[in-house]
């Protein structure tokens, strides 16, 4: 498994952290359901690229972001579809529009493809700025594995009311019936059109965040900040996001 | 709670939570560039809050600077029962400006696209 650890923080990271970043390094270099351990992290590298590209400042200044034309500084050699998809989701995910979503998947980006690449967008954002928040750097980037995509797309996805085809809560097969447990919740549901990000993702969100259960029992303090404390956090950096979820 | 901080920022003031001033102004820290001003913001937790304070506030800042953008990119809607039960705390809050905005911006791609 890849080596992921928080051993020069000044900080003291909780092991259940360390051991969802360890397994969320393990996840993204090996292959996905649609891409490979190489893309994947490239994936990652280009998530990080973007954070200094300057098209992508620009984006961030302008009064819409889809009046920006100049190409975006690439820092890996995935297809430029990819490169625009990852920095505008790096760069302005509140002001994303379902026809940006269109225009992408017509650039040649299947579904599955566009949310695999979501997730490792998500994934090595939450990480990253985990590092950054404690004072560390980012953690170096782990190895791609071998092997090749399974190809897996539940037969129980399809489009609902989101952009992204996902499963409804209540139609899930018995390929997914571990996730679907607990009230419903559309993000949970935001990556199911490849499972395997979803449970991914989620299992670093119950390291950082809290998991299901907990996010509903208030009868107790599961982290060294309340129930309170977590929430005005979260809207705080999702009002930033400009994010309405 | 005083729900103006949300989007308001620390220049709100008090939010009414415990610590809601510095930690505010731990989340904005976060995601801006300034590391002189993360610095101090993560100082001021750790020193009034703790270490497991700090390093928790961190995980959850984090955490939704992920997850917002699994809702963004995916188009992910607020469930209608969330939706009809937050209807004036939307308002107070003024988050409803990014949802017109997003429209705003779907109107311009249209038309632009039309001609």
């Amino acid at each position: 498994m890849p080596d992921i650890h928080y051993d020069d923080s000044q900080y003291k990271v909780r092991d259940d952290i360390v051991a969802a970043h360890q397994r969320a390094w393990d996840r993204i270099s090996s292959a996905g359901c649609w891409l490979t351990g190489e893309e994947r992290t490239k994936v990652m590298a280009e998530t990080r690229h973007a954070r200094t590209c300057p098209t992508c400042a620009k984006v961030k200044e302008a009064l819409s972001p889809f009046t920006v034309t100049d190409a975006h500084d690439a820092g890996t050699d995935l297809p430029q579809n990819w490169v625009n998809m990852i920095h505008l989701i790096v760069a302005d995910p509140g002001r994303l529009t379902h026809s940006w979503y269109k225009k992408t998947l017509d650039s040649g980006i299947p579904d599955t493809h566009f949310v695999e690449i979501v997730s490792i967008v998500a994934h090595t954002t939450a990480i990253d700025t985990f590092a950054r928040g404690i004072g560390v750097p980012v953690r170096d980037l782990p190895a791609p594995q071998t092997g090749e995509p399974s190809n897996y797309r539940p037969a129980e996805a399809r489009q609902h009311q989101a952009w992204a085809p996902n499963i409804a809560w209540d139609e899930f097969g018995p390929n997914e019936a571990d996730y679907f447990v607990g009230p419903e919740a559309n993000i949970r549901r935001a990556l199911t059109l490849v499972p395997d990000e979803a449970r991914g993702f989620f299992d670093v969100v119950a390291a950082q965040y809290l998991a299901g259960p907990q996010m509903r029992d208030f009868s107790r303090e599961f982290r060294a900040i309340t129930h309170l404390q977590i929430e005005l956090l979260a809207a705080r950096v999702s009002a930033l996001n400009q994010c309405t979820y | 709670m005083d729900y103006s901080a949300i989007i308001g920022g620390a220049a709100a003031g008090d939010t009414g939570v415990e610590h809601g001033v510095i930690l505010i102004e731990l989340a904005e820290a976060i995601l801006d560039t300034d590391d002189a001003r993360l610095e101090t913001a993560r100082l001021a937790v750790a020193e009034r809050m703790g270490a497991s304070a700090l390093v928790d506030s961190v995980a959850v800042a984090a955490l939704f600077n992920g997850i917002d953008r699994i809702a963004d990119a995916t188009g992910a809607p607020l469930e209608q029962t969330k939706a009809d039960a937050t209807v004036e705390l939307r308002s107070e809050i003024g988050i409803n400006v990014f949802g017109d905005q997003k429209e705003a911006l779907e109107a311009a791609e249209g038309k632009s696209a039309a001609e």
